[in-house]
């Protein structure tokens, strides 16, 4: 390499490094509580909770619907989940089929009674501005795409950073740190060590942010691509909330369109993962890497008419594989564990270079402002 | 005395397996389940003793 790509991709390394540095700090700050928010939830609230009739056949999912409906008058159905290790089903309402995340409301119940399920919400507060602050700043979709740029940044500074490494290098050692050395060649040498060995984790972990971030233009494209015949079809014909078929029978003949796969959600007419007249049912596979990957059956929320399995496309895929990738909650305490190890490595790493960015150029400044003062120093 | 200067091969085939190693372990721990998850678990893993191994060295280089 010559001496001036050199100083070309050392300049890329250290603005794009630089710029994204604050956003990253915070990113990394924010996602330690996050990869353990199953144990601090866990830990602040401890699950005493048991189903009235563990032995019961669950109650139809109508049913709940109807107390659900009971319970927050004037409401409409906007998605249904299930809890994986208890017979519990969530339902999230609101005043209308699009409105925003802040408006909904979360209700879940017993599937063996049709009781609510007192919240397990200690602390869901803290988190939740945690999250806010890691997703989108509180600034909504801008604050998505502002730290999907820094991502792509932080992926630019990594692969500028080996470039950089191959020839600085050259003449030491693997792992070489000297500490006997300037304070400077001390923090260069961590920088190097730490940055170049956790290369392959830093760049899964940017770049599935970085799709992460982009989730709601993936989802639109998705709903105009994918589903854009049966949108275009139910232009006009929303699926009124009071004259739908029942979501049972919706259920049923979507199970047994797609075998092997199990009920994930499901999402009402209008919402954001369906079109304005289907019961958008998603289901997921029974394999380690399927179980993240969805595949919604189109039912008419009207006719009750199987309308169609759509399989996800790729970049669907890519977002639903980049969730668990990004969070490191798919191998156990041990994968979460590794993760929070590698994510202060990346603090660390992130602080080296703006360590050495400042000694530098406080050297630059001081050898510049040195024939000054030799200058201003002369009789 | 200047050390010489060794080429992209040598200078990159530690970082390479590291990264090689890390990737297939964070990619197998989501697709496998059972033993072969810790196996994948280690392999994603496998920067932390090489960091270790490397401030373990210095600490213990001669003045």
């Amino acid at each position: 390499m010559t001496a001036s790509a050199l100083r070309r991709w050392r300049a890329v390394h250290c603005w794009s490094s630089l710029i994204c540095t604050l956003f990253l700090l915070m990113l990394c700050l924010t996602g330690l509580p996050l990869i353990f928010h199953d144990e601090i939830d866990a830990t602040l609230n401890p699950d005493t909770w048991q189903p009235a009739h563990p032995d019961r056949v669950p109650l139809a999912l109508d049913q709940i619907l109807a107390q659900a409906a009971a319970d927050q008058p004037g409401s409409v159905p906007l998605y249904l989940s299930f809890d994986v290790d208890r017979p519990v089903v969530n339902v999230t309402t609101g005043p209308r089929a699009d409105v925003a995340a802040a408006e909904m409301h979360f209700a879940s119940y017993d599937l063996t009674s049709g009781a609510r399920v007192p919240p397990a919400d200690v602390g869901a507060d803290l988190m939740h501005v945690i999250l806010q602050l890691h997703t989108d700043l509180f600034l909504g979709l801008p604050g998505m795409w502002l730290l999907g740029a820094m991502g792509l940044l932080f992926v630019v500074a990594i692969v500028s950073g080996v470039v950089v490494y191959v020839p600085f290098m050259r003449r030491l050692p693997f792992g070489t740190l000297r500490q006997r050395q300037s304070a400077r060649a001390r923090w260069l040498d961590y920088h190097n060590l730490l940055g170049v060995t956790t290369v392959a984790w830093a760049l899964v972990v940017g770049l599935t942010g970085v799709i992460n971030a982009f989730e709601q233009p993936l989802l639109e494209t998705w709903r105009t691509r994918e589903l854009g015949d049966l949108v275009r079809q139910a232009d006009g014909h929303a699926a009124r909330a009071d004259r739908r078929a029942s979501l049972d029978a919706a259920v049923a003949a979507a199970v047994a369109e797609a075998p092997n796969r199990q009920l994930q959600f499901v999402a009402f007419p209008g919402t954001d993962y369906s079109t304005a007249q289907h019961y958008a049912i998603f289901l997921h596979g029974d394999t380690p890497l399927t179980e993240h990957l969805m595949t919604p059956v189109l039912v008419d929320a009207h006719s009750g008419r199987l309308d169609g399995l759509r399989e996800m496309p790729w970049y669907m895929k890519a977002l639903a594989l980049s969730r668990p990738l990004h969070f490191g909650d798919y191998g156990g305490v041990a994968l979460k564990l590794v993760w929070a190890v590698l994510d202060l490595i990346t603090m660390a790493v992130l602080i080296s270079g703006l360590v050495l960015w400042w000694r530098r150029s406080r050297k630059e400044g001081a050898a510049e402002s040195l024939p000054a003062r030799i200058d201003g120093a002369r009789p | 005395m200047r050390r010489p200067r060794r080429n992209l091969r040598a200078v990159l085939q530690v970082p390479l397996a590291l990264f090689g190693l890390g990737l297939v372990g964070l990619l197998a721990a989501l697709w496998v389940e059972g033993p072969m998850d810790a196996l994948a678990v280690a392999a994603s893993a496998s920067a932390l003793p090489v960091i270790l191994w490397a401030v373990f060295r210095a600490w213990r280089a001669p003045p």
